[in-house]
């Protein structure tokens, strides 16, 4: 549970009321630091109780697609099923059953609660570049690395760098270097048939 | 270029260290309703968010990061100094080389002091309390606020700061004591 007095993040000593949201540094009593404090709405905001579902009164009355004896109160926006306020997980404004949060969450589908992504064009251009001091490996890592490159051209790249720049590089020295290989066994070929 | 829907809040990748590599980079994204903070390392990246409406407080606080690193280059830089004078047999590559670091190293105790004072910032929600590493110079974190602040204000609406103060009394004066209930009159007797 986060305390709820205003301490200096590092000395806990309590930061005087005269001293919160004046948008400037102000001298900590306890570490003599500088020390900004700013305190929002939110922070003095109660948690109320969960409200419980409904039981339906009426028959007729559209029912929750998880507890049969509860009032429906909204549709998902993910698969339509009606939930009633125990089932019903609101995120951005939006309503969703457990099923559709937890799907949309491993498969990608619901961005705001992704919480981490592979990055497959780092993994490719590494796969290229790296076994290069062992120049053997390349035999092996310039096809996985293209492969890897063209199976998750479509991945969701990074949320920092949306270009799929490094997929590009890590395709054309992939196959730069499966070229190369070609080349060499073909030319090795060509030696072994002369002699 | 960062994902449509959101703008970088801050330019600079930042290692919570500079000394382990394995550290991730995390920058600061801004969406429309919430700050995302983005921990990237070579092969994947984590995301936490921080919605406005959720925000409860955000701290500055100056550290001193800034008087070590400006201890490290000072030393550095006499080191390479004293080299430069009092070598007499030194060849004129090495020379050149101890001259060259000398000057990298002015250049960079130069704009640690033009930049600011170092600083960590901590924003607490009502479950987590996070450090935003970008956010490492007074100035830089001052300006990012600069465009939190009205956000955060819309989402959840502002108080003075004479509110404040009283809303922050009241929150943090304890509550009376609930009054004991009166025994039932059969009890006493027994008792």
């Amino acid at each position: 549970m986060i305390s709820k007095r205003p301490l200096c993040p590092e000395c806990r000593t309590p930061i005087r009321e005269t001293e919160i949201n004046q948008l400037r540094l102000t001298r900590c009593s306890g570490c003599d630091h500088y020390l900004q404090a700013e305190l929002f709405p939110a922070f003095f905001r109660t948690v109320g109780t969960a409200q419980g579902a409904e039981d339906i009164l009426l028959e007729g009355e559209s029912t929750c697609f998880n507890h049969p004896a509860k009032k429906a109160i909204v549709p998902c926006f993910g698969c339509g099923r009606f939930l009633c306020s125990l089932c019903d997980c609101e995120l951005s404004g939006k309503h969703f059953c457990p099923a559709c949060l937890e799907t949309g969450r491993t498969k990608k589908k619901i961005k705001n609660i992704e919480r981490e992504r592979t990055r497959y064009d780092n993994i490719a251009l590494s796969l290229v570049f790296f076994p290069i001091l062992l120049f053997y490996l390349t035999f092996i890592t310039a096809p996985i690395a293209m492969v890897v490159a063209v199976r998750n051209w479509n991945s969701p790249p990074s949320l920092i760098d949306r270009s799929r720049a490094r997929f590009v590089i890590a395709i054309i020295f992939a196959a730069l270097q499966i070229v190369g290989w070609c080349v060499l066994i073909i030319a090795l070929i060509g030696m072994f048939y002369a002699r | 270029m960062p994902d449509k829907g959101y703008k970088r809040l801050t330019w600079r990748r930042r290692r919570a260290t500079k000394i382990a590599l394995n550290v991730p980079r995390s920058t600061l994204l801004l969406g429309e309703d919430h700050i995302l903070k983005v921990e990237s390392s070579i092969f994947s990246e984590s995301y936490r968010r921080f919605f406005f409406r959720d925000i409860e407080s955000i701290s500055i606080r100056t550290n001193r990061r800034r008087d070590y690193w400006n201890m490290f280059l000072v030393l550095f830089l006499i080191l390479l100094v004293l080299e430069a004078l009092l070598d007499t047999e030194t060849t004129t590559p090495w020379l050149v080389l101890v001259v060259t670091t000398a000057s990298v190293t002015a250049a960079l105790l130069l704009i640690n002091n033009l930049f600011g004072a170092t600083c960590d910032v901590r924003i607490q929600t009502a479950v987590q309390t996070d450090t935003l590493v970008p956010l490492s110079r007074v100035k830089r974190a001052e300006r990012a606020l600069e465009r939190i602040r009205p956000l955060i204000i819309q989402a959840q609406g502002q108080f003075t700061p004479e509110e404040t103060v009283l809303r922050l009394r009241e929150f943090l004066s304890p509550a009376p004591p609930a009054a004991k209930p009166d025994p039932p009159a059969g009890l006493s007797a027994h008792l």
